[in-house]
């Protein structure tokens, strides 16, 4: 005990081994708090299970396109891989990712497109919940990519804790408590999670809707990424432009400039949704970028009914 | 780099361990590349902007000691015009000229004098400052001029001191680069578990209060006014962990090898009067103040009017020193009042209050709550900003209601339950831990087991309530 450096060793040495504890307990709670974010993960980045068309995106594939509504129109088994969040690089990693558990690609990829994803801002929106997933060589390879020691999760797991921020370590604690990410007026099926079900966004007069023109060549690059690979695989890519609340008709911008010039370019089908004026009304919206769930039910009948022409096509 | 990231995690235990298993006659040299190393992380051209005050300091020093009367006085001043005029051009032409532009155009005249286009050095007022206290502690006869160029380099730019202080004098540490170091398992560990409490202090304090800090200041308008209050007493606890803590891992760096550095903070906001807290906040800067400027512009040994008016050019200047802006200016004058008015308390006032715990207490927090309303100017941007933080805070505005927690959309950060818990915990941890262990925790031996008991768990506090976004310290921009 009087050698300085056991004691530094002997401190080291108990302080991570009670991290790891802490670490254990928290990644259970989170992992029991985010349950269907896991089950989605799992589901897509660890079973091989097939589905003939996904549609990949932001939250607004996540929460706005009902798998339920395109399974019962287009007779198809369908599955909605939006993360929160997500912009066109992390989209990019989790269609790869989704690829490299599974023999054989889906037919269709619907890609949602919002003002944002060609961003590139932000590699991940959260990093963290990929943690879990390292035995997918693809997010594993990505996560080193933008710097994150992976090596250190697999083999010290509490370094993760690093990276937690308060919002984490409360709904850490909030999973040992029963409580979880599903609230009593969200629906759930096949990746897809709505906000609630009737919740409706009362739009002010001073409420700025921006619309920022966001794209950068990076974020080009990536779509470009996606592209290639879908014409390699043989999948039918098909861009939908993600509905987002305004007032009045939707401002042509960047992103949706870009969109249509590539898809002009790559011969592909581009679905816009910005002159609906039955899917663009607040009642409709939970909040201003998020459908609620009967504008997400809605909104994916809509959907449904103009992929149905170009599916029926394809076939 | 940062103290707080990975690199530093990795630079440390090799440079301390090289140290200590290389000769003796190697070891400066061993050091000043490490400090070279450690600088140049941040941005590597502006390393020879500090060769370049070194050089001066150190021919300066020979000169000055070589020389008499007025020769003695020329060099010095020689060498003085040289770090500020460093100083100046770096840190506070920009300022100068924007006011000069401002100024003409008030009176119809576009100046429209160029600013630089360049970034700060790294910490250049305080190894600036620690140049100057050379020449003229060699100037005063207190110091011998240092004659190995590597030893005077590495007084300037000792990697733990460099880039935020403690602004050392050299009597104390030049003699230690030539003193020979034999491993001392005591000092070492006293080190270690110093350098463990300045990393909890900032990465689990300070940290976790500028998320709320941040965003309460950025729209004060937005927020109740307890809101505010409750930011700017944020303030004042984030940025003592956030300076206290770099000088604790600073001292603790430097002890691990051996070496003892001045304490720069001794628990300032027990203080029961402003001038008290000014004996214990930021020692080494408030000492170089007096020492160099209050002393030389007379001190206390001139007439009172006088006297007064030294102590305000003093926390004027000291401001100033923090940086280029009007805020810092307003702050120092603000402490500057502060400090006459309780001189001149202590010379008419008829009142004394007894020594008893309610009087102590009361004192206490009268002076938080003042050095508190200062530190509003001092957190931000500009004047107009601070003033609409107060004007916001004293009006009693009501435009959202009371929340303890805080919520930044677009970067997900938050200040939820979990982090008022934490915080609520950890200060009370800091007020006990900083009344048990006396300032910079050196321990002797005497409680091996308690000291090791609270090593682990400020380890484990620090991995598991860490914010680590790798944010700088607040002192680095000065």
């Amino acid at each position: 005990m009087n050698n300085p450096f056991y004691r530094v060793l002997i401190i080291i040495i108990i302080s991570c081994a009670l991290s790891q504890l802490v670490f254990v307990q928290l990644d259970s709670g989170l992992l029991k708090f985010n349950c269907f974010t896991n089950e989605k993960l799992t589901e897509m980045l660890v079973k091989p299970t097939e589905y003939k068309l996904i549609t990949l995106g932001s939250s607004r594939s996540l929460s706005h396109v009902n798998p339920a509504v395109l399974d019962s129109v287009l007779k198809i088994k369908t599955y909605n891989a939006g993360i929160a969040g997500a912009n066109i690089y992390e989209i990019k990693t989790v269609f790869n990712a989704y690829l490299n558990v599974r023999k054989t690609a889906p037919e269709f990829v619907v890609l949602n497109i919002d003002r944002r994803t060609l961003s590139n801002l932000q590699k991940f929106y959260n990093n963290t919940i990929y943690y879990p997933y390292l035995n997918n060589v693809v997010i594993d390879s990505t996560l080193k990519e933008i710097g994150i020691k992976t090596y250190l999760y697999r083999y010290m797991p509490f370094v993760q804790l690093f990276e937690y921020d308060d919002y984490m370590r409360n709904i850490g604690i909030q999973g040992h408590k029963n409580k979880n990410e599903i609230n009593v007026e969200n629906t759930y099926y096949h990746g897809f999670m709505s906000l609630a079900k009737t919740k409706v966004f009362h739009l002010k007069s001073d409420d700025k809707l921006e619309f920022d023109n966001l794209v950068t060549n990076e974020g080009i690059n990536h779509l470009v990424e996606i592209l290639n690979t879908c014409t390699q695989k043989g999948i039918k890519l098909i861009f939908v432009f993600a509905p987002e609340l305004h007032a009045g008709n939707y401002p042509i911008n960047k992103s949706l400039f870009t969109i249509d010039s590539i898809a002009k370019i790559h011969h592909l089908d581009i679905l816009r949704f910005d002159n609906l004026d039955s899917i663009y009304t607040a009642k409709n919206f939970a909040d201003k970028r998020h459908l609620n769930g009967l504008g997400a039910d809605r909104f994916s009948l809509h959907l449904a009914q103009s992929l149905a022409p170009i599916i029926k096509l394809a076939k | 780099m940062l103290f707080n990231s990975f690199e530093f995690l990795i630079f440390f235990p090799v440079v301390t361990l090289l140290y200590f298993l290389l000769p003796h006659k190697f070891r400066w040299l061993h050091l000043l590349i490490a400090s070279c190393i450690f600088y140049a992380a941040f941005i590597p051209v502006y390393i020879l902007i500090l060769f370049f005050t070194i050089i001066i300091d150190y021919v300066a020093g020979i000169v000055i000691e070589k020389s008499g009367g007025k020769k003695k006085r020329n060099y010095l001043i020689l060498s003085l015009v040289a770090n500020i005029g460093i100083l100046a051009v770096f840190k506070y032409y920009n300022f100068f000229i924007d006011n000069l532009n401002e100024l003409f155009l008030g009176i119809d005249i576009t100046l429209n004098a160029r600013l630089l286009k360049i970034a700060l050095p790294i910490g250049l007022s305080f190894h600036t400052f620690q140049a100057m206290s050379y020449t003229i502690e060699v100037y005063r006869g207190n110091q011998k001029a240092e004659r190995h160029f590597g030893i005077y380099a590495l007084y300037v730019m000792f990697y733990p001191q460099l880039v935020a202080g403690p602004i050392e004098r050299p009597q104390n540490v030049l003699h230690q680069f030539h003193e020979k170091h034999t491993f001392n398992g005591q000092q070492f560990l006293d080190g270690f578990r110093l350098m463990l409490w300045g990393m909890f202090k900032k990465v689990v304090i300070a940290d976790r209060l500028s998320i709320y800090v941040n965003i309460i200041f950025e729209q004060p308008d937005q927020y109740h006014y307890f809101n505010l209050v409750l930011a700017a007493v944020f303030f004042s606890i984030q940025i003592y962990c956030d300076f206290s803590g770099y000088s604790d891992i600073a001292i603790g760096a430097a002890r691990t090898m051996g070496f003892n550095l001045m304490t720069n903070f001794n628990r300032p906001y027990f203080s029961k009067n402003i001038q008290e807290f000014w004996s214990k906040w930021h020692i080494s800067l408030s000492t170089w103040f007096r020492d160099y400027l209050y002393i030389s512009l007379g001190g206390n040994r001139v007439p009172v009017k006088r006297m007064y008016l030294n102590v305000a050019i003093v926390f004027i200047i000291s401001g100033f020193w923090h940086g280029a802006n009007w805020t810092f200016l307003i702050w120092g004058a603000i402490h500057a009042v502060f400090i006459i008015l309780f001189m001149l308390y202590k010379q008419y006032a008829k009142i004394k209050f007894n020594n008893n715990w309610i009087s102590n207490t009361i004192a206490i927090i009268t002076t938080f709550i003042m050095v508190t309303l200062a530190w509003v100017y001092f957190r931000a941007e500009s004047v107009s900003a601070a003033n609409s933080f107060l004007s916001h805070m004293f009006k009693f505005n009501e435009p959202s209601a009371f929340t303890f927690y805080v919520k930044n959309n677009d970067l997900g950060f938050i200040f939820n339950k979990f982090s008022l818990a934490v915080v609520a915990f950890s200060i009370l941890l800091m007020g006990i831990v900083e009344l048990i262990y006396p300032p910079d925790m050196i321990n002797n031996s005497k409680y091996i087991y308690r000291d090791l008991f609270f090593s682990i768990g400020i380890l484990t506090l620090i991995i598991c309530l860490g914010v680590f976004k790798q944010s700088s310290f607040i002192y680095f921009q000065f």
